[in-house]
């Protein structure tokens, strides 16, 4: 969406338009659950997650400065949501549910995929998903969870060697 | 590793998942229709009604030793190697004599330690019964005493937040204007403070044999700290992609690798160094998982980040030996060498659940949990993450001197010769800075206040200390716009002085101060440098405002009269930039500042010396400075006639083909450039290379590391 058409609807939104809000929501939710679905490893989860971070937004978006940033902004408010829940559950060694599938079905590779990004760790996870989904920096996601950038990106290449691994077997 | 080619795997694997219903835009819309906007106010509203109990445990005179130690040898150049070994002749030969003592005595010390740790040095603060109470003992916050307490305002942050809470919280952490953090006695010993002046650098390294060498672009004079390349100028030391060290004899333009070292823990980072002489002190992080149970049928993996500074003695260069190392838990935010002093900071988030006992909330320290009586707790909670903050002497290199954490988090640090302060922005709304103040002064660190800014610092520059004032430049929003104002406070954070209206619409984008008089930049089509006379803390005048074209990021005084700025350069009229600039300010008189001279590199975009001022190379008496610039390393020089003069535009990414289909893309913000005597080396992730400076800067020679 262009730049314009962002910061008309952000405008628009804060004075209540909730057309306006799916208009910004409509560019981004599918990314909004994926997130939330490969950090939680959940669907219900993600589900809830996803729907939280939207009812906040849509309360406090009149807080929100830099019209031209709202993706960032939303998707800042989804990992504080799925990182709280991921402190707060049990992690179990779960697998990501199979009742994940493509109306068309998987490939094997996106199955194994899948599998294999669900083995990592929480942060992890939390890290891949934030730069893959949410194309974060790592400058930006060291910031979001107070962390080095640095510390981000090894932990990235670690997540990914990890991955690697055990995709090879 | 191809990351480029995995994350696109992994985006490719989630793309056929459906996403459920209820969160389609149509739906979502429907149940927004029917759902009120909160009004902005309520939120904040609700939390001002809350009423938080002012923690007053008092200070407890007995918690003797100070949280951070400081030994200053006054006059010493700080963490700057003096020494020059090497060649063999008299003078060499003297301070290899020297340097042979001061190991002895190094190793002696670290046997005589034996097992010290941070026990012990529980036993010793809680042993030296002391003294007086504090004068401040009644006011203000004090540590927070007790882990039910600290239970208690950490669940009760965590609950409030969970149902209504997102990232952007409405709240500041309030720590009182006047009221003393933290008073502990110290009982070890003096120590005195030394005169850092905000001079520009004027200290290469200067070796007896008048080998001049490039250090580190420091915030701050006399406070050194840590990099991924150091030189001590006879040696190279390069932190390679976080898995070990290399130390590269460097002799002209021949070098050779004589050392490779490895973390003893494989599986963490090697993130940043400290030369000191013969000593050599790395800070690594990583974490470790253990396994926990829950009930019959489930675990989980625990896991603790930890940063650790391991300490070597390196009179040896090919072959190091381990003297130590302390551990802190939490990850590494940063750290700064004072002295014989590491200070290590890193951030610590506790996992709050239920009940107090399947939670974790006291950080450890070399194994140790933290005492109640170094947490300090702000009335009001921002965050829960801890920044953590220890000090080692690297001739004790596995004792922890002291240590502090306070809560609620940080965003940004400064430390200055006398202080450390800790800066916590509340981020959503970018409206307000807390910064909070501890100094050091005789080996005590004393919690002298904490004040709360309008608006955000933009860098660590934006504030600045000098002669006990401190004076903070911020961006803040009002009435829909930008606004920006300078603020002068005395030592105990109050208050003295302040512009409040400066550049309306504009945004700050570079500081420095120098003694009595400071200069920033704001920007948003024209870049107006103002200069501010603060002579008098009460009264911060502005002296003048020079309008330029585009903006510098990177403001570093050069020479007596002369201010470089590095920024980019923009079409005024519509505020684009349109590539990277270099611009000479004549400041011999400030209230009418004056641009001398200036370079275009057009349309060049990526500086990340710009966001982080380590990765410039500069020595204004050497009289070059250096940094990447989009695929390029520069070099320059500037002179008073003739204005800059690029001595070296060296391409990164010649010959680099096959790297960058390796990577997908090639990150060069890691590329340092540094010299010793006339060899300009540049280091890159796997190479150095050597340019001989008498000659042009001609490529000299190469090593692969």
């Amino acid at each position: 969406m262009e730049r314009e058409k962002q910061i008309t609807y952000v405008q628009q939104a804060k004075q209540g338009d909730a057309h306006a809000f799916a208009g910004l929501y409509q560019e981004i939710y599918r990314e909004m659950y994926r997130f939330a679905l490969y950090t939680l490893k959940n669907s219900h989860d993600a589900e809830d997650a996803v729907s939280d971070a939207v009812a906040d937004a849509w309360a406090q978006i009149g807080q929100l400065k830099k019209e031209d940033s709202f993706k960032s902004w939303i998707f800042a408010i989804l990992a504080n949501k799925c990182r709280r829940r991921m402190k707060q559950y049990v992690n179990a060694a779960c697998e990501l549910p199979g009742d994940l599938c493509a109306a068309g079905g998987d490939t094997e590779e996106e199955m194994d995929v899948r599998s294999a990004f669900s083995k990592l760790k929480d942060e992890e996870r939390l890290i891949l998903s934030l730069s893959i989904f949410g194309g974060y920096s790592s400058r930006e996601i060291g910031e979001a969870l107070k962390i080095s950038g640095n510390t981000v990106r090894s932990r990235q290449k670690r997540a990914l060697e990890k991955m690697e691994a055990y995709l090879a077997c | 590793m191809d990351e480029k080619k995995w994350n696109e795997r992994i985006r490719k694997s989630a793309e056929e998942i459906p996403v459920p219903d209820s969160l389609s835009p149509e739906n979502i819309e429907k149940r927004l229709k029917e759902t009120e906007q909160k009004p902005a106010g309520e939120e904040q509203g609700k939390e001002r009604k809350k009423v938080i109990p002012w923690y007053k445990y008092g200070v407890r005179a007995a918690e003797a030793a100070a949280v951070l130690f400081l030994v200053f040898a006054a006059g010493r150049q700080l963490g700057v190697t003096q020494t020059m070994r090497g060649i063999e002749n008299k003078a060499g030969a003297e301070q290899k004599q020297a340097d042979d003592a001061l190991t002895a005595d190094t190793l002696e010390l670290a046997a005589d330690e034996g097992a010290a740790n941070a026990t012990e040095t529980a036993d010793e603060l809680e042993g030296a019964a002391n003294a007086a109470k504090s004068a401040a003992a009644d006011t203000g916050l004090a540590p927070i005493g007790d882990k039910t307490a600290l239970y208690e305002k950490l669940k009760e942050f965590v609950d409030s937040r969970s149902g209504s809470g997102s990232a952007a919280d409405g709240g500041i952490a309030l720590y009182e204007e006047s009221g003393e953090i933290m008073a502990l006695d110290s009982a070890a010993g003096m120590a005195k403070s030394v005169q850092t002046e905000s001079v520009a650098d004027g200290d290469a390294g200067q070796a007896l044999q008048n080998v001049d060498f490039s250090q580190t672009n420091l915030r701050e004079l006399g406070v050194d700290e840590g990099d991924i390349v150091k030189t001590d100028g006879e040696y190279i030391y390069i932190l390679k992609q976080n898995n070990s060290l290399r130390i590269v004899r460097a002799d002209g333009t021949e070098m050779e690798q004589v050392c490779e070292l490895t973390p003893e823990d494989l599986s963490s980072s090697v993130l940043d160094m400290y030369i000191d002489g013969d000593l050599l002190s790395i800070i690594t992080g990583g974490s470790l998982g253990e396994m926990r149970t829950q009930g019959d049928q489930t675990y989980y993996v625990q896991t603790r980040d930890y940063t650790r500074v391991t300490t070597y003695d390196i009179s040896s260069r090919e072959e190091p030996k381990l003297l130590g190392s302390m551990e802190q838990e939490g990850d590494y935010y940063t750290s700064r060498k004072v002295g014989d002093y590491i200070y290590t900071f890193t951030q610590y988030w506790p996992q709050v659940e239920k009940d107090l006992n399947d939670s974790e909330i006291m950080p450890l320290v070399n194994g140790e949990e933290v005492g109640t009586n170094r947490i300090f707790v702000p009335e009001k909670l921002e965050d829960t993450g801890y920044l953590v903050i220890s000090s080692v002497n690297i001739k004790e290199p596995e004792k922890v001197q002291d240590y502090a954490a306070v809560v609620s988090g940080v965003s940004s640090t400064y430390v200055s010769g006398d202080s450390i302060f800790v800066c916590n922005r509340e981020w959503r709304n970018m409206e307000s800075t807390e910064i909070l103040k501890f100094s050091y002064e005789d080996g005590a660190i004393k919690g002298v206040g904490a004040c709360k800014v309008e608006g955000y610092l933009n860098d660590t520059f934006s504030i600045d200390e000098y002669e006990g004032y401190l004076r903070v430049v911020t961006t803040r929003w009002e009435d829909g716009g930008e606004m920006n104002g300078l603020y002068v406070f005395d030592e105990n954070l109050h208050m003295t002085g302040k512009i409040n209206d400066i550049a309306p619409g504009e945004t700050i984008r570079s500081a420095r101060f120098l003694g009595d008089t400071g200069y920033f930049v704001t920007f948003r089509q024209t870049d107006p440098l103002f200069s501010v006379d603060l002579s008098d803390p009460s009264d911060p005048k502005i002296l003048g405002e020079l309008k330029v074209t585009g903006f510098s990021s990177y403001l570093h005084f050069y020479g007596e009269n002369m201010l470089l700025g590095i920024g980019y350069e923009a079409d005024p009229d519509t505020g684009a930039t349109q590539g990277v600039k270099l611009s000479m300010f004549d400041i011999s008189d400030p209230s009418n500042v004056t641009e001398v001279d200036k370079y275009v590199i057009k349309n060049a975009s990526y500086c990340p010396g710009l966001s982080n001022y380590k990765a410039i190379m500069i020595n204004q008496e050497k009289n070059i400075f250096g940094f990447v610039c989009d695929s390029n390393y520069l070099v320059f020089s500037y002179r008073e006639d003739t204005g800059f003069e690029n001595l070296l535009t060296y391409d990164l990414s010649a010959g680099r083909e096959s790297i960058e289909s390796q990577y997908g893309w090639y990150d060069y913000s890691d590329v340092r450039g540094l010299y010793i005597g006339n060899t300009f080396y540049l280091v890159e992730a796997d190479l150095v290379k050597s340019f001989d400076m008498e000659n042009g800067f001609s490529l000299s020679s190469r090593l692969e590391l």
